[in-house]
């Protein structure tokens, strides 16, 4: 059965850059557990990979950030994400030049706030299905499902962040 | 020199740099997530570009691995980022700051001197909490960028933090204003415990509001532009930076000299000073607030 909420985790400059650069056009890989761990056993759900799991996410991102973790996987993962889509969204005349600057300049900045990480939860009944798309096996961390959604706005969801 | 891919040499430089970095996406994440294509055929594109990337870096064909991926699309990035030329920080940092975007933990710290005169040898201390309400606060609140709008600060950040104790009674918020545009540096003017018992925080709906209440509660009444209050944004004039008040002293009325807390700013049409969050505090009751409330552990 389809959970009713949707979960997100991004680094808070994700949604910085939506709110800033994308006129609030959030991107974001959902999946319907926040712990897919506690997924049932025998689901689909359970085959979630431990890296696309948000609570794993999130609480990884932020154990980075607090400890300012220089070796972090997550954050250089997203930093090379960040730094490809940037150029990306120039070469489609989507940002102008002071724009990327300010991505690229932020991005290569020894900035730990703005990798910390951001819960998206997400009511599934806000999200049209045909918004809702299923990520390829190969693209996919397991066998488990992932899904995307390209076009969040801000309005149909909650943004938290979680106190320790 | 650079070396046009002759799969892109029929594309402007900086349709060329959004398609190498599409096809570097595509490498690494496994798809272009979150851009579009705009030429032709550019899946087919992406997947001309990434085999001859694998081809130049040296991979075998039948090599999938994760790190091969990863390594082509550095590879593709790096093409693109040739293509478009380098960035411009000095300039992009003072937009940011200037726009009050800049991440508020790259900012160095430079704190008036009248707070360590305040703190004494507990200054260190309250120091580091300054420091930790800056770098990653809960709330932050910033105005500047449009010296025509001359009714709110000019360049000027508001950050809040909770610290928190073994006795959830002496947890407090940390409130810290600090004026930004001299490069990265925030010059720190105010810091103020905030707590629960003291301030009414509920519904406070930023954090000017919530100096506002800081004030209605250890501010002292001074006049300002003709008018008595405890807080003002902003004034249309010079305010110095003591007043004299009445204050009452044992049943007498009495003058006392008081240091009145304000950023100063330039009017861009006039030249004239004004001030900003002007307050004056009453430092004794909010000194007592402090010795009763403190709590050597704070996290």
């Amino acid at each position: 059965m389809a959970g009713p909420i949707l979960y997100s985790t991004n680094p808070w400059f994700a949604t910085d850059i939506a709110l800033r650069y994308r006129r609030g056009v959030h991107f974001a890989w959902v999946c319907e557990y926040f712990d897919s761990e506690e997924a049932p056993a025998g689901s689909a759900a359970a085959l979630i990979a431990p890296s696309s799991n948000p609570r794993r996410i999130y609480n990884q991102l932020r154990e980075d950030c607090e400890k300012e973790d220089k070796h972090s996987s997550l954050i250089a993962g997203y930093k090379r994400t960040f730094s490809k889509l940037a150029k990306g969204w120039f070469g489609d005349a989507s940002l102008n030049r002071d724009q990327y600057d300010e991505i690229m300049a932020t991005v290569r900045a020894p900035s730990w706030k703005i990798w910390r990480p951001v819960l998206y939860v997400i009511p599934r009944s806000e999200i049209n299905p045909s918004r809702l798309k299923s990520v390829k096996i190969g693209a996919r961390a397991a066998y488990g499902p992932e899904l995307q959604i390209a076009d969040l706005q801000p309005h149909e969801f909650d943004k938290i962040e979680l106190s320790t | 020199m650079i070396m046009m891919n002759d799969l892109l040499e029929r594309y402007d430089k900086r349709t060329a740099a959004g398609v190498l970095a599409r096809a570097a996406l595509l490498a690494a994440n496994g798809e272009p997530t979150g851009t579009k294509s705009i030429v032709e055929n550019e899946p087919a594109l992406w997947s001309a570009l990434i085999e001859q990337a694998r081809a130049k870096l040296g991979f075998k064909p039948e090599d999938k691995s994760p790190e091969v991926f990863e390594r082509i699309g550095s590879y593709l990035d790096d093409e693109s980022e040739r293509l478009i030329g380098g960035t411009d920080t000095t300039a992009a940092f003072e937009r940011l700051i200037r726009r009050g975007e800049f991440p508020s933990d790259l900012y160095k710290i430079r704190i008036i001197p009248n707070i360590k005169v305040f703190f004494g040898k507990d200054f260190d201390r309250e120091k580091s909490l300054i420091e930790r309400t800056v770098r990653l606060p809960t709330k932050e609140q910033h105005f500047g960028g449009s010296p025509q709008n001359r009714n709110v600060p000019q360049l000027v950040s508001l950050f809040a933090r909770e610290f928190k104790t073994p006795y959830p009674a002496k947890n407090f918020t940390m409130l810290v204003t600090g004026k930004r545009g001299d490069k990265n540096i925030l010059e720190v003017h105010q810091a103020w415990r905030v707590y629960a018992s003291q301030v009414n925080m509920f519904g406070a709906r930023d954090l000017v509001e919530l100096l506002r209440r800081f004030a209605d509660v250890y501010g002292y009444d001074i006049l300002v532009d003709g008018q008595r209050g405890r807080f003002f944004l902003v004034s249309s004039g010079f305010v110095p930076a003591s007043t004299e008040i009445q204050v009452q002293i044992g049943g007498k009325l009495q003058s006392k000299n008081v240091t009145v807390t304000r950023f100063t700013q330039l009017d861009p049409d006039t030249g004239k000073t004004q001030a900003a969050l002007v307050m004056a505090v009453d430092l004794d009751l909010y000194r007592k607030t402090l010795e009763h409330w403190d709590f050597k552990q704070i996290r």
